[in-house]
């Protein structure tokens, strides 16, 4: 057991105030319309309802429940597209021999200096000409070209750390490039894969501005996009909907983030020095 | 000693669907910004070749020289916050006691969840008349009316910025605590022997040590800073009169409001000298030789 000692105390009162704004999320989306907007504010629900996560399910005959829908799709398809591109990019650029290797390499630190956000317009007309627009192909194109960068960079080292006799050895013993590859060095790599897996789902999961540009079709809107649009609507904001909706969006990566911590902060600390 | 290998084009099929995707979707774009800066471009009519002509008037364009001015008073006022809060946090979950995981765990948690869901919560928050920030205000005598705090940037900026201290305080204070623990504790019980008392030690050793760590995280809330959109979208829809549109904001209505492909690529050229600028001073602290 550790001790009980005065950060203990300091770390509890802050920590209180830290979940406080989540709490309030909690509070409101479990309460009825009279008391949402009752003064002063109950602090704790009179009549607990799940009128409003009721509701996500039937709102516009199961329209809205569809946006939560396309964005489990598409980040499950960003997932497995990012992990296997950088894996295979990451051996490639770490254990074979390939002409321009450097320029490759250059180009993906590109990638991961200058985000999406500054070639939104340009991504935008390449887009069209592909006759893209409006597809969940288009956002995981989008999010596999600037997410995996970063993922091959951190395949790249994992793979790096592996010592070449092995491989070699391996050869000698008549194992094929791909078995290689397959049986000998990914193995070594699993947490690696974790972790950048974890990522795509993290930032694909949250991702605002490329499915608002590229996913605004009602077909295939993401919760994000959808959670905007409820608090524009022109009938005023339903605080109701818009919390229950709210934890419903963050509970699956929360969830993810109690059990797969360790992978979570590895990538983000990582990613900090993207 | 090196081997002999024969280049074998099995090898290129590891690399190629990232180079295709790197071609098509990050080069290819990029070469596009440069060129469509020099057209007037609407998304459905005709392109015509006007050279300079969208950067001068990027010059006398107002909302463009706000936008900017917005978005570096923006990241100059949250990067601060952010630090202070940070440190805080990371001194506060230094050690072993009872419960520091979970507190590891409660700071952090924020940073996963999305901008758009926090700015919802917040904006509910900060409602004027439901809002239960007014609310506690009032109660405690803090002020007498309901402030509506979306209304203007006086009240909006501080909302904001102190709803993204909130929420990014967590990931900043990962690197610090990451940063302090590479700091060996006999170096502290040689200094305590010298007489050094906590706050010598941490001005006189920890901070210097971990100066390459700060720095980097710094440079990171800065340009997160500096592509802020959500945040002010949703909480303030750029408002009032455009007083709190980001640069990528800006952005985003030129081209996808207003349908100026052109001038919205010049636009994103001055976004991303800016970016480059930061990234260079970036690359510099990544290849500095103290960081590991």
């Amino acid at each position: 057991m550790r001790p009980v000692t005065k950060k203990t105390w300091i770390n509890a009162v802050l920590g209180v105030v830290f979940i406080l704004p989540l709490y309030w999320t909690i509070v409101t989306s479990l309460k009825d319309r009279t008391e949402i907007y009752g003064t002063p504010p109950s602090l704790f629900p009179k009549k607990p309802t799940l009128s409003n996560y009721i509701r996500i399910f039937t709102l516009e005959d199961g329209l809205y429940l569809g946006y939560f829908k396309n964005t489990v799709i598409i980040t499950i398809i960003t997932i497995i597209v990012i992990v296997v591109v950088s894996v295979l990019a990451g051996y490639g650029l770490s254990k074979l021999k390939l002409k321009g290797k450097g320029l490759m390499l250059a180009s993906i630190m590109a990638a991961i200096m200058i985000p999406f956000q500054a070639l939104l317009n340009p991504l935008y007309s390449t887009m069209s000409k592909l006759g893209l627009l409006n597809t969940m192909t288009s956002m995981v194109l989008i999010y596999a070209t600037f997410h995996s960068p970063f993922c091959i960079y951190m395949m790249k080292n994992a793979f790096d750390m592996i010592p070449d006799s092995l491989l070699e050895s391996a050869k000698l013993d008549g194992a094929g490039s791909f078995k290689v590859f397959l049986k000998i060095c990914l193995p070594f790599t699993w947490s690696s894969v974790a972790t950048i897996a974890v990522y795509a789902a993290y930032t694909t999961w949250n991702d605002y501005l490329i499915a608002l540009v590229f996913g605004n079709s009602d077909a295939i809107k993401t919760f994000n996009v959808g959670l905007t649009n409820l608090a524009i609507s022109q009938y005023g904001t339903d605080w109701g909907l818009l919390t229950s909706s709210s934890i419903v969006g963050l509970v699956p990566i929360l969830i993810m983030f109690v059990f797969l911590q360790k992978y979570f902060i590895k990538g983000m600390l990582s990613g900090a020095l993207k | 000693m090196k081997q002999r290998k024969k280049l074998n084009l099995i090898s290129y099929l590891f690399v190629l669907p990232a180079m295709v995707l790197n071609l098509v979707f990050f080069i290819y774009p990029f070469i596009q910004t440069v060129v469509m800066s020099f057209f007037d471009w609407p998304m459905l009519g005709e392109k015509t070749f006007v050279f300079l002509d969208n950067y001068i008037n990027l010059f006398q364009d107002g909302q463009f020289w706000n936008s900017l001015f917005f978005t570096l008073k923006y990241a100059l006022f949250v990067t601060p916050c952010l630090f202070i809060l940070a440190f805080v946090l990371a001194t506060l979950i230094n050690g072993s006691f009872a419960g520091v995981n979970l507190f590891r765990s409660i700071y952090y948690a924020p940073v996963v969840i999305s901008m758009t869901c926090c700015s919802m919560v917040w904006l509910w928050i900060y409602n004027d008349l439901y809002g239960v920030l007014n609310y506690i205000m009032q109660f405690l005598g803090i002020i007498d009316e309901p402030v509506l705090w979306m209304n203007s940037a006086e009240t909006s900026l501080p909302a904001v910025i102190f709803m993204v201290t909130w929420k990014m305080a967590g990931f900043s204070m990962l690197i610090i605590l990451a940063a302090f623990q590479t700091v060996d504790d006999q170096v502290y019980e040689a200094a305590a022997v010298d007489g050094a008392g906590k706050i010598t030690q941490f001005i006189r050793i920890t901070l210097p040590i971990i100066r390459p760590q700060v720095a980097l995280a710094l440079i990171m809330s800065v340009i997160g800073s500096v592509l802020a959109f959500e945040q002010f979208l949703i909480m303030t829809k750029g408002g009032p009169a455009q007083t709190t549109t980001t640069i990528v904001h800006y952005i985003y209505n030129t081209s996808f409001k207003y349908f100026k492909m052109g001038y919205g690529s010049a636009i994103t050229m001055v976004l991303l000298a800016v970016l480059g600028a930061l990234s260079l001073v970036e690359y510099k602290f990544l290849n500095d030789p103290t960081i590991n």
